[in-house]
This record gives C-alpha cells, sequence and structure tokens, in this order.
C-alpha cells in the first residue's frame, strides 16, 4: 500500500509565494539598508575597501546574483514535489481503479 | 537528449567564433606593429563586426511567426541570458557608465545597484509567470490578464502605447551612441553615422526577427566582453600587478582617497578654484544687473572686435573676438538663462574634488541627506524599470520551458555582472592614472589623447585643460572631462595599442546595436501583433503577419535614426526618463497581474494612466528643459527619478478602482491560475 502524501491544491502556490516574500525581503532590507546606513557603514575596512563603496560597487550586485541562484534552485524543487505528488494522485487512481 | 545536443552545438559554434575573433585580435596587433595606419584598424574593426551581424542576420532569415517572434521557443537558458545580458548592456552602461562613476564618485553606484538589483524583480515576480503564459508580446500578457466581459482591448491598446513610447525613448538613445562611435572612429559626419549603424541593424532583425537577433546577440556579448575586460585587465596589470581588476582596485582606491586629501588643501588648486569663484561672482553681479549688463556687455564685445581689427591684430584673435559677438546672448532673457548656467558651472568647478569613496558628500548634513534620498529614489526607479521594460522582458518568452526562463535569469545576471564588477574598477583605475600622471605634468607638454578628444567637437569639447593661473603645470581644477569619453578613451589614456582602442569601439557598437536591434523588435511587434493582428485583421495569414511585422520595423527604425539625427539630450537622461516612465506604467500592472487575483480591467486602466500621468508630469513639472523649474520639486527628488511618484500612484489607482468595480472576468481569473502552476 502506498503512502497516502498531504495534498493541497494551493500547497504548490503557497510555498512559491513564501520564498517569494522571503527573498524579496532580503533584497530590499539588504538594498535600503545599506545605502540608508552608507555614510555610517564607511568607516568600516573590507580588504582595503571602505565597506560602504565595496557594497554599493560589487557586494550588493553579488548578493542579488545569490537571490536569484537561491530561488531558482528552491523553485526547482517546489516544482519537483508538485510533480511527484502528482504523480502519486494519478498512481493511487490507478490502483483503486484495479482494485474495483 | 534533441535538447542536450542543440546545446552543445552551439557551444561548439560559440566557441568557433570566439576562437576567431581572438584570431582577428591577434593578426590586427600584428598589423598594428608592422605599420598599418590606425584608420585602418578602426575601419576594419567597424567592418569586420558589422560584416559578421549581418552574416548571422541572413543566415537566420525566417518568416515563420513562432520563429520570427519568440526564435521558435528553444534557446537555452544559458544562450538566452547571454542574448538578453547583450541586449541590456546599452550605449548608456559601456559608454557613459565608467564616466559617471568618474564623476560622481559614490553617487554613480547608484546606476550599478538599480540595474543588477532589478533583475531579483524580474526573476521573482514577472519573468517565470510571463513564460507560462507564452504568447509573444508584453501587451498580449495585459490584455488577456485584464479582460473585460466584452473586450480585452482597451487594456491592450494602454499596454502597445505605453511599450511603443517607452522602447521609442531609449531606442533614440541606442541609435545616438551608434552615431557618436561610428563618427568618432571612421571619421564619417555624425548623421551619416547613424544611418551606417542603421544599416546594419536592420540587415538583422529585419530578415530573422527574434530568431536572428537572438543568435547575433550572443555573438555581439563576446565582444562587448572582450571590450571591455582586455583594456581593465591591461590597466591592473601596470598599477595593481593582478589582472583581476575587480579584486585588487581597493588598494588603488586608497591611494586615490589619500591623493583627494592632498589635492583638497593644495595651494595652486586653491588658487584655480579661487579664479573659478570669482568668475562666478562675476556672472552674479551681470546677472542682477540685468538688462542693462546684457546691453553693455554686447557694446564692449563690439568695441573689442573694432579695436583688434583696427590694431591690425592676428587673424585668429579677431576671429576668436568675431565667435565671442555672434555667440552673444540674443536677449537679455537668454542673457539670463545662459549666465544661470555659466554661474552654475563656474561655481561647480570652485569646490574641492568629489571625493570617489564618500558616500553622498554635503557641506550640511540635509544636502548630503538629500543626496542620499536622490540615490534612494533612483535606485528604486531603476529597479522596478528594469523589471517592466519590455524588451527584456519579452526575452523570456524564448525559452523551452519555465523553469528554463528562471535559469535564465540566473545567467542573464551573471553574464551582466562580469561586465559591472568591472565598471568600478575601470572608473577608479582610470581616475588613478588622471591624478598621478596629468595632474601636476606640463602644460606645454599635454599628451597626445588631450587633442585628438578636443578637436572632435569644437564647439561642445569633450576634453579641455586650460591653464587658468598661468603657471605651466597642469591642475586637477583646470581639467574637464566629458563623462561619455572615458571608456572611449581609456586605451589612449593608458597609452596602450590602438588595435584596443578599435576594440572598445566595437564593443561600444555591439552594445548600441544589441540593444537597439531588441527594442526596435518590440516595437515592431507591439504594433504588428497586437494592433494589426489582434485588433485590425485577426484572420491575416502567418506571412502577411511577418510582413507587416517587417514594414513596421522599417518604418520605425527611420523615424528613430531622424529623431537621434537631432540630437535631442545626453544618452544618461534619455535611458533614465525611459526607466521611470517604463516602471510608472507597467510595473504595478505587470505585478500585481499575477499576485493580485482581484485586479480587474478598470483598474488596469487607471493604473496606467495614472502611473504614466504622475511621472510624465512630475519631469515636466522640474525639469528645467521641458519648462519647469528645480524649485517644483517633491522633497528635492530629480526629475529622472519620477517613477517614485509614479510607481505607487500606479499601484494605488491599480487597487483602489479595481475594488470600486466589478470582480474581474472568470476567464482572466483562470489564466492567473494558470500561469501560477508550474
Amino acid at each position: 500500500m502506498l503512502k497516502p502524501r498531504p495534498h493541497h491544491p494551493a500547497s504548490h502556490w503557497h510555498s512559491t509565494r513564501r520564498l517569494t516574500l522571503g527573498l524579496l525581503l532580503v533584497w530590499f532590507v539588504l538594498t535600503f539598508g545599506v545605502i540608508f546606513f552608507a555614510r555610517e557603514l564607511s568607516g568600516i575596512r573590507w580588504f582595503g575597501w571602505p565597506l560602504s563603496f565595496y557594497m554599493a560597487a560589487q557586494g550588493l550586485a553579488l548578493a542579488y546574483l545569490l537571490i536569484v541562484a537561491v530561488y531558482t534552485w528552491q523553485m526547482r524543487k517546489i516544482d519537483r514535489r508538485q510533480q511527484e505528488s502528482e504523480h502519486n494522485r494519478g498512481h493511487n487512481r490507478e490502483q483503486k481503479r484495479e482494485q474495483q | 537528449m534533441k535538447d542536450g545536443s542543440f546545446f552543445w552545438r552551439l557551444v561548439r559554434y560559440y566557441a568557433w567564433y570566439t576562437g576567431g575573433f581572438i584570431l582577428l585580435l591577434v593578426v590586427l596587433a600584428i598589423l598594428e606593429k608592422e605599420g598599418l595606419p590606425r584608420t585602418w584598424i578602426g575601419y576594419l574593426f567597424m567592418f569586420a563586426t558589422i560584416v559578421l551581424y549581418a552574416g548571422i542576420g541572413i543566415m537566420s532569415r525566417t518568416s515563420d511567426v513562432s520563429e520570427y517572434y519568440v526564435a521558435g521557443r528553444r534557446v537555452p537558458g544559458l544562450f538566452n541570458g547571454m542574448a538578453t545580458a547583450a541586449d541590456w548592456i546599452s550605449a548608456a552602461t559601456f559608454i557613459s557608465l565608467a564616466g559617471g562613476l568618474y564623476l560622481q564618485g559614490f553617487d554613480g553606484l547608484a546606476y550599478i545597484i538599480g540595474w543588477t538589483g532589478g533583475y531579483c524583480l524580474v526573476a521573482l515576480l514577472i519573468a517565470p509567470y510571463l513564460r507560462k503564459f507564452g504568447q509573444y508580446t508584453i501587451p498580449d500578457f495585459l490584455a488577456a490578464r485584464y479582460r473585460g466581459r466584452t473586450s480585452s482591448n482597451p487594456v491592450r491598446v494602454l499596454a502597445v502605447a505605453a511599450t511603443v513610447v517607452i522602447s521609442f525613448i531609449y531606442v533614440v538613445a541606442q541609435i545616438y551612441g551608434v552615431g557618436l562611435i561610428t563618427s568618432r572612429f571612421t571619421g564619417v559626419d555624425f548623421s551619416v553615422g547613424i544611418f551606417l549603424g542603421l544599416a546594419s541593424i536592420l540587415v538583422c532583425s529585419f530578415l530573422g526577427g527574434m530568431r536572428a537577433i537572438t543568435w547575433t546577440q550572443v555573438a555581439q556579448y563576446v565582444i562587448i566582453l572582450f571590450a571591455y575586460l582586455i583594456p581593465v585587465i591591461w590597466l591592473s596589470m601596470e598599477h595593481t600587478h593582478s589582472p583581476v581588476a575587480q579584486v585588487s582596485y581597493g588598494s588603488v582606491l586608497a591611494q586615490i582617497t589619500n591623493i583627494e586629501k592632498k589635492l583638497d588643501v593644495d595651494p595652486k588648486e586653491i588658487d584655480v578654484r579661487a579664479i573659478f569663484k570669482a568668475n562666478a561672482d562675476d556672472y552674479d553681479a551681470r546677472l542682477r544687473d540685468l538688462p542693462k549688463s546684457w546691453e553693455q556687455g554686447r557694446i564692449e564685445a563690439q568695441q573689442h572686435l573694432e579695436l583688434l581689427k583696427r590694431n591690425n591684430s592676428s587673424l585668429i584673435e579677431i576671429r576668436a573676438a568675431n565667435r565671442a559677438l555672434n555667440s552673444y546672448p540674443k536677449t537679455p532673457e537668454e542673457a539670463e538663462r545662459k549666465w544661470q548656467q555659466d554661474k552654475a558651472s563656474n561655481l561647480a568647478r570652485a569646490e574641492p574634488p568629489v571625493p570617489q569613496a564618500t558616500p553622498f558628500p554635503g557641506a550640511t548634513r540635509e544636502a548630503s541627506d538629500i543626496k542620499r534620498n536622490n540615490f534612494l529614489a533612483l535606485v528604486f526607479c531603476l529597479m522596478m524599470g528594469t523589471a517592466s521594460l519590455p524588451h527584456i522582458l519579452m526575452r523570456y518568452y524564448t525559452t523551452p520551458s519555465v523553469q528554463e526562463s528562471r535559469k535564465s535569469v540566473f545567467w542573464t545576471l551573471f553574464f551582466i555582472l562580469l561586465i559591472y564588477l568591472t565598471v568600478p574598477a575601470l572608473a577608479v583605475l582610470v581616475k588613478y592614472y588622471i591624478y598621478t600622471s596629468l595632474v601636476g605634468s606640463d602644460y606645454a607638454h599635454l599628451p597626445e589623447w588631450v587633442s585628438y578628444w578636443a578637436n572632435i567637437d569644437k564647439s561642445n569639447p569633450l576634453v579641455s585643460i586650460t591653464d587658468f593661473n598661468h603657471d605651466g603645470l597642469v591642475q586637477l581644477s583646470e581639467i574637464t572631462l566629458d563623462g561619455d569619453m572615458i571608456m572611449l578613451a581609456t586605451p589612449e589614456i593608458a597609452g596602450l595599442p590602438y588595435f584596443v582602442s578599435g576594440l572598445v569601439a566595437a564593443g561600444g557598437l555591439a552594445a548600441a546595436l544589441s540593444t537597439a536591434d531588441g527594442l526596435l523588435l518590440t516595437i515592431s511587434n507591439a504594433l504588428s501583433h497586437d494592433v494589426y493582428y489582434k485588433m485590425i485583421d485577426p484572420h491575416a495569414s502567418t506571412a502577411k503577419r511577418v510582413t507587416v511585422s517587417k514594414l513596421l520595423l522599417l518604418v520605425v527604425a527611420l523615424l528613430a535614426a531622424y529623431t537621434a539625427s537631432l540630437k535631442p539630450g545626453d544618452i544618461l537622461s534619455m535611458v533614465g526618463a525611459a526607466f521611470s516612465l517604463a516602471s510608472s506604467t507597467l510595473f504595478p500592472v505587470l505585478a500585481l497581474g499575477v499576485f493580485w487575483k482581484r485586479g480587474n480591467q478598470q483598474g488596469a486602466i487607471a493604473a496606467i494612466v495614472v502611473g504614466f500621468g504622475t511621472c510624465i508630469y512630475y519631469m515636466l513639472h522640474t525639469y528645467p528643459a521641458l519648462g519647469g523649474s528645480a524649485s517644483g520639486q517633491w522633497f528635492h527628488i530629480a526629475p529622472m527619478a519620477a517613477g517614485i511618484f509614479g510607481v505607487p500612484a500606479g499601484l494605488l489607482a491599480l487597487i483602489v478602482v479595481s475594488l470600486l468595480t466589478p470582480p474581474p472576468d472568470p476567464r482572466a481569473v483562470a489564466l492567473v491560475h494558470h500561469v501560477r502552476t508550474p
């Protein structure tokens, strides 16, 4: 007997939305935090750069690439989970038909 | 399996292509050593690259609708990323960005942040959902999403209008860049240069639409990358002994900060600044005395000329006096405008140098806060604008699947960063070069590039160095550089061989052409697909649709070239305006279209109209060249960042109007569910 997987029609969209919201929050806090406090951060040295200059010139851009990478990778996982659960549902239905 | 072999075939083709390009570089380097004249090297670069683009265009010619509009939807994510990066890296980025960072210091970094951070929004909010929708244009998506009970046309018309206006402003800026480069490096007239560039744009997009453009853009990206990285690596080796400028330029930045501190208190620099201050005061006095001072100034200029003529002075002096008289303001009003400008520019030059690494330098905390707020506003507009530029979003229709489109955004940002992480390094390295080898050098022996770049446009020189305090030495305050020439002149400033200059010009041309291609196609697709096919003749055969698209492309291209030949403004401000307009008009409807089911047709119409209206109103109201005045600014925000008001206005309009009117059509809700599922 197959293990019954809990399935909610909204779960895929639900996890997508949560992931999107979380990453947007990171994006927002990072961007506007760094710019807003740039004057305060410029006293800190970072491998020879003033931290605020480095973040604005290169650090933020690299962080954005990371955000997009995490999103792509996580969404693939979410998509795959959805496909599996759909596949299983199809499998369950077939089994039921055979039993009848 | 089939997709895999297609991918590897592409990799093989472009590897051969890159190898061929390196070979061309080596051959030209050897030819230069053997004494080939410089002009020939310039011609060879222009000619070889344009023939190449045309060749790809001819090989990929097509009349199939899906191939023409979306390249058959089989472009792998990596290659679509490269093509989008080329589409993205425009004349503004390639030619002006390094110059902007050079001149504005920290404030210029707003462009880097805005133009990369926007891709987070593209990836998270828009690209995958557009791909899932899977039609041809951006108006297509908006029309289907915001369909009414009877017709989807109102939203479609507005979206087409927005797409065309935004892309048109942007394409004019690109063609302007094409004209600048071709005229500088081949010596033809500016307007001839524009039409030369246009010819090569057309061969490519005219014959093969999106399919040809995609494969050309990948080729153009390779050239852009080489053209940007080679001079920087070269400079970096000289100054930091490391080829990885992106990592090693920190030490140079520290040295620049030290030099700036010395220049701040250098007595000779203070001397020159005092001269500018005196000039500004002089203009101030004249402005207070208007219109009497205007009358007097004219008489003095006439007397000066007559005196010179009577004394049999040299022809050069007489000509200069004549020119001064001819360019003297014709009316007191004109005098006021001109003198205000001169006063401002003299005042600006009386200031100590802008520190490269200090965020928001300002005399008072308040002035500094205003700079920070403008920085934030600009970043906001550029990010939202990135996520709503139709020619970029359209590219994500061409991938084989939703997942591939997500991957493609990643690759786009990756390839953009290869260039963008280098831009601040370039600005800093060039600045170091100017500070150490030009400042303090002998005025009588200026390097050759100064006179070369000063002579390109005599009335509005890109470089000028004048010995204001007559001490025979060059002071930093005596140098003015135009932001648009810094990247193009980098190889000469650093004394690199001329083939690197030719390469940089070819890269700039590739950047401008690839963006212009994408934009022209976006405009013509919106007109032919959304207006002609969807609204005028829904029964048009596929061949007819593609033909109409090609014809429209020709008309739009000629119109854009004509507008560019009128020289309507500088590149960066045109591009900035396009971003603000795009964000205010399209971002609310695109983002809420997926994430808010309740949005309906009336709301979308309101959002587009209100967003566009707010943005245009603010620009007209505050931009002096358009008849506004800086005193009308809200919270001291510059007109270029008008989107900071446009986007919230559009969002609010969409939400309020949608809630006040009946819920959306069930077919629209079904579409939202469709794009949300994998």
